[in-house]
């Protein structure tokens, strides 16, 4: 019997591993919930297993639950994906205490990384230029207006993942009153927030890189992530076009350091500010993301594989030391979300009615969408990642965008067209991509079209209203001559 | 027939001749301007694409209650518009909304209640918090229209609500 893996997340990273597991010829297991029964994990999972609840609290982060139905179902692995319960060094613990490998860095490490102010500061101890934070807050009332110096700022939660409970504050007024906003919030009170300056003109860089036990490291290329949105990134591209000479080399040793200093075993990102040619190390990100794909055409193996081996304690081949893997390729990825961007981006949930898109070699579209699928509202807009790559930058970029516009997807909004017009931006083009984007360079609402446009739009829309009434006409004569009696009132009136 | 649209602020004056259905190429006249329009894709009642000189363009109608066009999604991309005229009968005038200051408070999207700050009967000023809503990991801050009492809060803290369901009224 094959050995059995269970995978406590749901929508595309279920799905992305499900895949990747099932090629290495291990079986999968997934939970659902409720809202989940009918998605794509589900269906390609060998084996699903039903959550009775589709609250987060008692689904997909109900620890107890999750390594519980892992024994019970002789699962020999958990591999939490990203997100959820991915970063909790009690999920590790708990694995470890049952039996059960966990893939990921073991607990130690996942606790010295999620705590950001902690590892920002043994990293300015091996002399990492880190970006400047204040002290920890746990209610407004410490709060000392004098330790921000410039606005705007950005208030982080201590162990925050995946951008959730990210706040901007645009001054010392505005930063009072989040703040106080917060105060009233638990997870405030327990784990506490600080605050970061925050740089436009930045660029946001992370260095996915691999540790196995015995000390060598894999460095893969890097991947320049700033733009985003809501503090989800939305644009991804690597090899990055903004690093000045040399930094790059400066990025790989301070990385080496800190591995090496909290003695990180596994699969991983570091993550880098980059502002006026300058470096500042940000946090360690210690699961997989959305960008792990882009990292698979540059390392030309299964990513996931590797993690499995290295986390089972297996040696990285051809590694002795330090390696770096060179980019042949440039690759771009942009996120698919069910948002409306016409509406503010709120999210958009509902049923696909009409799904379509049509690959190339060098194209790769990860969907958990289909004809029929339901998008809730439960969880994460995101729905789907769309990934080119060619040897040029231009090409790369020509090719995303060709294959944006043959897309076709009906019954929810999505952020489809504003993807498609970013790419058009003529900062893109030029590579200009800083932290603040979408504010300094492109105003989705601000956009105009051309008179020819309008005037397309204007005919389609007549031509539908024409056939629409033309029908109704139709039908309501249809209605009224099946009425009783027609035939002979009309020759009563003849 | 002649229709006139507004789209986007600018008057659009459409000809398409009575007999038109569609179903092979018709031509017709947008501000005298002639193009040939043919129906591409039809689902149910709905039409899901058209040809405008042969070109395809995937449409979606987005309609008001009474099933008067709001506005269209071209290739996804959003012109608002609607109907002025058809031939010179004065159709449908879109009346501008009022800012939602009256005191009722509706959901707009579906989500759940994570946090309710008020009471019944409680004094809340204009723009505070009442309540945080949360879909799809987005917290939205649903803030009070108006000064007032709170009269009634039509939900409870962790419970999943629909689109326009009355979250409170202030009197």
């Amino acid at each position: 019997m094959n050995e059995k893996v269970l995978i406590p997340n749901r929508g595309i990273i279920a799905l992305d591993i499900i895949h990747s597991l099932n090629r290495i010829g291990l079986e999968t297991a997934v939970f659902y919930s409720p809202e989940d029964h009918l998605s794509l994990p589900v269906k390609m999972a060998d084996y699903s297993y039903k959550f009775y609840s589709s609250r987060l609290e008692d689904s997909y982060l109900d620890l107890e639950t999750i390594v519980e139905k892992a024994k019970l179902i002789g699962a020999r692995y958990i591999h939490p994906g990203w997100g959820f319960l991915s970063e909790s060094p009690a999920m590790a613990r708990a694995c470890r205490e049952n039996g059960i490998h966990f893939i990921g860095p073991s607990e130690e490490v996942l606790a010295a990384v999620g705590d950001k102010l902690a590892l920002r500061k043994t990293a300015a101890n091996v002399d990492i230029p880190v970006v400047p934070a204040s002290d920890l807050y746990r209610s407004p009332v410490d709060f000392d207006n004098k330790s921000v110096r410039q606005y705007p700022v950005l208030i982080k939660p201590l162990k925050g993942l995946g951008g959730i409970g990210i706040r901007f504050a645009r001054s010392a007024q505005d930063l009072q009153e989040k703040l106080h906003i917060l105060s009233t919030d638990e997870q405030f009170r327990r784990e506490g927030v600080f605050i970061e300056e925050f740089w436009p003109d930045a660029h946001h860089i992370e260095i996915p890189f691999f540790r196995d036990v015995s000390g060598n490291i894999l460095f893969l290329p890097e991947i320049e992530s700033s733009i985003q949105r809501r503090f989800q990134k939305i644009f991804q591209e690597s090899p990055s076009v903004n690093l000045p000479e040399g930094l790059l080399d400066a990025l790989y040793s301070d990385g080496e350091k800190l591995i090496r200093k909290i003695d990180y075993v596994g699969f991983g990102y570091i993550e880098f500010l980059i502002r006026n040619g300058k470096r500042y190390f940000l946090e360690i990100n210690p699961t997989f993301q959305i960008n792990t794909l882009m990292t698979e055409i540059h390392l030309t193996q299964n990513l996931l594989k590797k993690q499995f081996a290295v986390s089972r304690g297996e040696p990285l081949h051809h590694v002795q030391g330090v390696r770096v893997v060179e980019p042949k390729h440039h690759v771009m990825l942009v996120s698919l979300m069910a948002e409306d961007p016409f509406n503010s981006f709120q999210p958009s949930s509902g049923t696909v009615n009409h799904f379509f898109h049509y690959s190339t070699v060098r194209n790769v579209f990860k969907t958990t969408l289909y004809t029929g699928a339901r998008v809730s509202d439960l969880y994460d807009p995101f729905i789907g990642k769309i990934l080119t790559y060619a040897f040029k930058r231009e090409n790369t970029l020509r090719d995303m965008r060709t294959f944006l516009d043959q897309i076709n997807i009906r019954g929810i909004r999505t952020n489809l067209i504003f993807l498609k017009h970013l790419l058009e931006c003529e900062q893109i083009r030029a590579g200009q991509t800083v932290v603040d984007f979408l504010k300094l360079h492109f105003d989705f609402s601000k956009r105009v079209h051309s008179e020819e446009e309008q005037l397309l739009a204007a005919a389609l829309l007549a031509s539908d209203f024409h056939i629409d009434n033309r029908r109704k006409n139709y039908k309501q004569n249809l209605e009224k001559m099946k009425q009783p009696g027609l035939l002979k009132r009309l020759l009563r009136g003849l | 027939m002649k229709y006139k649209f507004q789209l986007e602020k600018k008057n659009f004056e459409i000809e398409i001749p009575n007999t038109a259905t569609f179903h092979s190429p018709a031509s017709l006249a947008v501000n005298k301007k002639k193009l040939e329009i043919c129906i591409g894709e039809q689902h149910g009642d709905e039409i899901r694409s058209l040809y405008i000189n042969n070109r395809l363009y995937q449409i979606e109608v987005v309609r008001d209650e009474a099933g008067y066009p709001r506005g269209i999604f071209v290739n996804d991309d959003f012109y608002s518009g609607h109907l002025l005229k058809i031939d010179d009968l004065f159709y449908y005038q879109e009346k501008p909304r009022k800012a939602a200051r009256s005191g009722f408070v509706k959901s707009f999207i579906p989500g759940y209640i994570k946090k309710v700050y008020f009471k019944t009967g409680e004094t809340v000023h204009e723009n505070e918090i009442v309540l945080i809503h949360e879909a799809m990991k987005m917290e939205n801050e649903i803030r009070a229209p108006r000064s007032g009492t709170i009269k009634t809060i039509g939900v409870e803290e962790g419970q999943s609500i629909l689109a326009n369901h009355l979250l409170f009224e202030i009197e």
